[in-house]
């Protein structure tokens, strides 16, 4: 029975990379088109030889610097310090695609495609580990200078704007992408794929739509924004008038309970001079129904007979509310201190009223 | 050391082995095969076989590579002593400094690899058998080999020589231009960004959407 050809991707993985491992960097770079296992393999190496360059660079010069006299002086007559020279300027153009390239390498969006330009950076580096001496850095660095430029540049006006559009697509894509494991693709067919393929279409009419709504989004956002900082700004000025008003129904609420501890009191006052006009009143009461049986006794008795014994009954009476008026005047002078004025005049009058009918009584007898 | 004393052993100890391969063909291993073979040496250090009569079975190989094996570690039983029997030879951080060349193969390993060829499936056979074996100077000679005809290839004549059933690469900047499944797709968009793409002067990234 025949066996079927091995391919590339029945070899193990281990051997897949150490095939992958003999070819340059822009090989690998090239031969990313072949299959998306391929792509991801090759990315794969490119992006970890890509991240291992920067603490590649540091360790040598960390080795040479610390080689390296300390004094400044010493240290540009030193054989060494061309080489010094050198790598700091390699590891500042490393910085110089770190910034351009890490975001997308991170987000998963793309490999370091410049396989040329890593290829050339490892040659540097090899001759600065090996050589002794250094030649001039700017022959040696002339090509490594040149590519990077470049790549940064074919990114920028490449490689950005597709990436800025393709983040708007939250889809499997990322899913896929990101998976660096190339045997999840394994037994995938084009039966399977094929109606991936057909929804290319609706995919960029969707993406147009959403490009499109992008913009006033935006700016319905911005208009939001304003109109919120203009409600924070009114409700500071709110809470600033309701602490006013706070402090202010204190004060009031404080007068109110002023004005009602007043009003009680003089509730109490007045209570106090009904319950005395109510009691001169009686006094009154009973001196009239005295007055008046005693008129009538003396026009049907003898008027000289009894006038005595009535007048010591009279006086002593007279006496009596005298001593009693006397007291009531005194426990009303003390009352009128607590009252009003009109309660005051009220209480003037009616012990004027009693007084005049003690005078008229008097003069009657 | 207990694997020093089993190897002084092994080396001090000029015997022969039999080994049987996937269809039943037997041969004889002698010190050379077995101290180039990873494999086959922990294979004996942890068997402990006495009887050198009894084949050892090596069923994941067939007897042509298994030949083809025994032949290289014949010329190159020299040679052990130049290879560092490092631990870890994958390390990446070691690779990254080594130069990426696969130009410096010898003469007689050029010859040797000629046999075998990619379109008859042999040559990831014998890659497969080195595997297996762990016999790195016969796998870094195939790996070498297989780079080396890869340069200067376009994607089909890659894809062509590595047996690769070319998976569809959707809406993907990476589609081929002369793809089969992009021309009856009809995606004429598709097309001409992949144009695009590829008279782009420096290299461009292969986003996968799909």
């Amino acid at each position: 029975m025949a066996e079927p050809d091995l391919s590339f991707f029945d070899l193990p993985l281990l051997v897949q990379e150490k095939i992958l491992k003999f070819m340059t960097y822009s090989e690998l770079s090239r031969i990313r088109i072949v299959s998306k296992r391929m792509h991801h393999l090759c990315s794969e190496i490119l992006n970890r030889s890509y991240c291992l360059l920067e603490p590649l660079i540091h360790e040598l010069q960390r080795t040479i610097k610390s080689k390296l006299p300390r004094r400044e002086s010493e240290r540009h007559k030193h054989p060494l310090s061309c080489k010094f020279d050198t790598i700091s300027s390699l590891d500042s153009r490393i910085q110089w695609l770190k910034l351009t390239f890490n975001s997308s390498i991170g987000n998963g969006l793309c490999c370091f495609y410049p396989g040329k330009l890593l290829d050339e950076i490892y040659i540097v580096i090899n001759h600065l580990q090996v050589l002794q001496t250094c030649p001039n850095p700017r022959s040696i660095l002339q090509e490594v200078r040149d590519m990077s430029s470049m790549a940064i540049e074919h990114f920028r006006e490449q490689i950005e704007p597709k990436l800025q559009q393709t983040r708007l697509i939250p889809s499997a894509s990322t899913l896929e992408g990101n998976s660096s494991f190339p045997l999840l693709s394994i037994s995938r067919s084009t039966s399977i794929l094929l109606p991936k393929h057909q929804l290319a279409p609706q995919l960029q009419k969707h993406h147009t739509i959403l490009k499109s709504s992008n913009a006033l989004l935006r700016e319905q956002i911005d208009a939001l924004r304003k109109s919120v900082q203009q409600q924070n700004m009114l409700i500071c000025s709110k809470n600033y008038q309701l602490g006013l008003y706070r402090r202010l129904l204190r004060y009031r609420t404080q007068s109110v309970l002023k004005q009602n501890y007043r009003v009680k009191r003089l509730e109490k006052n007045l209570l106090q001079t009904n319950h005395i006009l109510n009691e001169t009143r009686q006094k009154f009461d009973q001196f009239l129904i005295l007055y008046n049986s005693n008129t009538t006794s003396n026009r049907e008795d003898d008027d000289t007979t009894n006038t005595n014994s009535n007048d010591h009954e009279k006086q002593s009476i007279a006496l009596k509310h005298e001593n009693e008026n006397d007291s009531d005047d005194d426990d009303d002078d003390d009352d009128i201190t607590y009252l009003s004025k009109n309660e005051q005049e009220a209480k003037r009058n009616c012990f004027e009223i009693t007084t005049s009918n003690n005078r008229k009584r008097r003069k009657l007898q | 050391m207990a694997t020093n004393v089993e190897e002084t052993y092994l080396y001090s100890s000029p015997t022969t082995f039999k080994v049987s391969s996937k269809d039943g063909e037997i041969f004889d291993i002698d010190d050379s095969f077995i101290n180039q073979s990873k494999t086959i040496k922990n294979m004996l250090n942890v068997l402990d076989i006495a009887d050198n009569h009894m084949p050892i079975p090596l069923q994941n190989i067939k007897g042509t590579m298994l030949n083809a094996a025994i032949v290289f570690c014949k010329y190159h039983k020299n040679d052990l002593l130049s290879i560092p029997d490092d631990e870890d030879e994958d390390d990446f951080e070691r690779d990254a400094y080594e130069p990426r060349r696969s130009d410096d193969i010898s003469e007689w390993d050029k010859e040797f690899i000629k046999q075998f060829t990619v379109e008859e499936g042999t040559l990831f056979d014998i890659i497969m058998a080195a595997n297996y074996l762990d016999i790195k100077a016969l796998l870094a000679v195939g790996c070498k080999t297989i780079a080396n005809m890869v340069r200067g290839k376009n994607s089909d004549q890659v894809r062509q020589m590595f047996n690769i059933s070319y998976d569809p690469p959707g809406e993907g900047l990476n589609t081929p231009r002369n793809s089969v499944t992009s021309k009856e797709s009809g995606d004429n968009q598709l097309l001409t960004t992949q144009e695009k793409e590829s008279r782009c002067k420096t290299p461009s990234p292969e986003l996968m959407y799909d």
